[in-house]
């Protein structure tokens, strides 16, 4: 009984403790950045993730004062929308915490979880933002869509009119024989 | 694919194209991950993507792909879809040319592509082939956009000119290659300006008729020699100079050679955090043990000022040598004890794998070593084999190391029963110092 007591008292103060520690991280952390969207939303943003954002680093070369002001930092082309899915997902790859594995499966759901509308838009957003990692995540695993498919898989999956007349497609299918592709 | 061809279906619902609007750039980047006769095939995909490939940054080249999906395509196939593919290219500089070669082909072909990739400033160059093919191409040895350069290409012969210069240089790495000069009458000296180069990588290269060669590499931090194949040495032998005052790992595996290796070190500021040297025992029999003795003194007088930690590997070829002083080092880790012990007053770990020898006069106090007296904390003895000369070793260290932390003896592996039961009875019955630990382990089979 006496021991159950002892333990009870001992936990709030253990949480307590680790609050505080928790506090004291935040609080060395460095400062954070605003950034606006195109669809004038701001966001607060550490600023060892916003920094490795191209855009946001050439920015800040140009007008070095905005890292310390209050004015936010305009993203012209990248809306809101895109911002909370890059940020999800540097987030994840900065967490000190996650290990390989744990990445592979964020990657994957990550990426199941876009239509291809949203797919195309972040695609464009990394892009324009200059993220290199997510951008290279990016245009990989569409580059691995297209790996080893016939013709035909690769117009229908992405929605590809073929406008070439059936003379023109024979055409070119010959001409490029030279480079031992498999048309099926 | 099955369930891919469900998935792709569903997908196209709306009928509407969600990647050829794509900019170009970034269509290429995409195009860029995929082997370049696949990305060149795109072109049959619709009018739009009649010339996306262009766009590429990245090439590879593999000709044993025809054999992995059995495309029947001849070597004149690739050789003509290389010449195609390089007069198409549309970006203006290409960040990487990968080039797989199982084949024989012709090097009049394979320099007109080296040359031709370095005129569109790539940065990144990877060359391996199966077979003989030599780079003739001096454009390599001038390229200003070269970022990191690999050849691995069996017994490939290269000429150098006699100044080399690769300002963007960081990456090096050279297996199979011999080098040589522009015939002359005289041997020739030969500089290699690597400005920025921060790892330096070879395997199995030479040089010959080349008297000297000298590389200015101020940013050199990991230096990599090996040499896993055993030469029948001819009469050349080079001076390999490496002006490195910031290099922190040097290794070098394998057999001896017979060039001599040089370091050119700010002694104030150089500190080789690491050094790893392996020397290989000669197929040929006892003298060529005297070149690889005569290459590693060479070696460790050379490091001896800088390095701080050490592994070395067949100690007996340094019979034939005196052995430096180590000013700086801390950590060690040989097969036998030597004078080693002797000439490094700063060790505080060592790692021992067997013992040689270790004689009476050894143990007379005035000739210990100054490391176990001031310095030395954690030993770690491998293979004790509970002869005289070992036991006297261990005593010897646990009685006078004063500051000795903790010690890890492990008893060879065909010592057992009886004789194993007397060797730790005898380890634990020396008198040691103060309250540090002793480890004795049997080697688990």
């Amino acid at each position: 009984m006496a021991e159950e007591t002892e333990s009870t008292k001992t936990e709030p103060l253990k949480t307590a403790e680790e609050e505080f520690k928790k506090l004291e991280i935040t609080e060395e952390e460095e400062s954070e950045l605003k950034l606006e969207t195109s669809d004038h939303v701001t966001f607060m943003v550490e600023a060892s993730i916003a920094m490795k954002f191209g855009a946001v680093q050439q920015y800040l070369e140009v007008s070095p004062a905005a890292s310390a002001s209050a004015t936010a930092i305009p993203l012209h082309n990248v809306a809101s929308r895109e911002l909370i899915l890059i940020l999800e997902y540097y987030r994840m790859h900065d967490w000190v915490d996650a290990g390989e594995r744990d990445l592979k499966e964020f990657d994957e759901r990550f990426l199941k979880d876009l239509n291809y509308e949203e797919l195309k838009e972040l695609l464009l957003a990394a892009n324009y933002l200059n993220v290199e990692k997510l951008f290279n995540f990016l245009t990989k695993s569409i580059a691995n869509i297209i790996r080893n498919k016939d013709v035909e898989f690769v117009r229908t999956f992405f929605g590809i009119d073929n406008d070439y007349t059936p003379e023109e497609e024979a055409a070119y299918r010959e001409e490029n024989a030279w480079a031992g592709v498999k048309f099926v | 694919m099955g369930s891919k061809r469900v998935r792709a279906s569903k997908k196209s619902d709306e009928d509407k194209d969600i990647i050829s609007d794509l900019p170009e750039a970034i269509i290429g980047h995409i195009l860029s991950f995929l082997l370049t006769k696949e990305a060149v095939s795109t072109c049959v995909l619709s009018k739009r993507w009649n010339n996306l490939w262009t766009f590429v940054t990245k090439l590879h080249f593999d000709d044993r792909e025809q054999y992995r999906y059995r495309y029947n395509i001849s070597k004149s196939r690739l050789v003509n879809s290389l010449y195609r593919v390089l007069l198409h290219l549309n970006t203006s500089s290409i960040q990487s040319f990968s080039l797989y070669l199982s084949e024989n082909y012709d090097p009049y072909h394979v320099n007109r592509w080296v040359s031709a990739i370095l005129h569109r400033r790539v940065n990144e160059l990877y060359i391996l082939s199966k077979k003989k093919v030599d780079i003739l191409t001096h454009l390599l040895w001038k390229s200003q956009s070269l970022e990191k350069l690999v050849l691995n290409i069996k017994d490939c012969y290269i000429k150098l000119p006699t100044f080399v210069s690769l300002s963007s240089l960081t990456y090096l790495g050279l297996t199979d290659i011999m080098f040589t000069c522009k015939p002359s009458n005289d041997l020739q000296n030969l500089t290699l300006n690597f400005p920025v180069l921060r790892e330096y990588r070879t395997c199995n290269c030479s040089w010959s008729d080349v008297k000297s060669v000298t590389l200015e590499v101020p940013m050199l931090e990991v230096l990599s020699i090996y040499h896993t194949q055993e030469s029948t040495f001819g009469d050349s032998r080079t001076v390999i100079k490496f002006c490195a005052p910031r290099l922190t790992k040097f290794y070098y595996n394998g057999f001896a050679i017979p060039d001599t290796i040089l370091f050119d070190f700010d002694l104030s500021t150089t500190c080789v955090a690491f050094a790893d040297i392996q020397l290989y025992r000669s197929y040929f029999g006892e003298e060529n043990d005297e070149s690889a003795g005569l290459l590693a003194s060479e070696l460790l007088k050379n490091l001896n000022n800088n390095v701080k930690c050490l592994m070395f590997q067949r100690l007996e070829v340094l019979a034939f040598t005196d052995l430096p002083q180590f000013r700086v080092l801390t950590c060690l880790e040989i097969e036998k004890v030597s004078d080693f012990l002797l000439k490094a007053p700063l060790l505080k770990p060592l790692i021992l794998k067997g013992l040689l020898n270790f004689d009476e006069e050894l143990s007379n106090l005035e000739n210990m070593p100054s490391c176990f007296k001031s310095n030395l904390q954690v030993l770690k003895f491998e293979g004790l084999k509970g002869k005289k000369h070992d036991l006297r070793f261990a005593k010897f260290v646990l009685e006078n190391a004063q500051l000795l932390k903790k010690a890890n003896f492990t008893t060879d592996w065909n010592l057992s029963g009886f004789k194993l039961k007397k060797v730790k009875e005898m380890m634990l019955s020396f008198k040691t110092s103060f309250g540090f630990t002793i480890e004795l382990s049997v080697p688990v089979l």
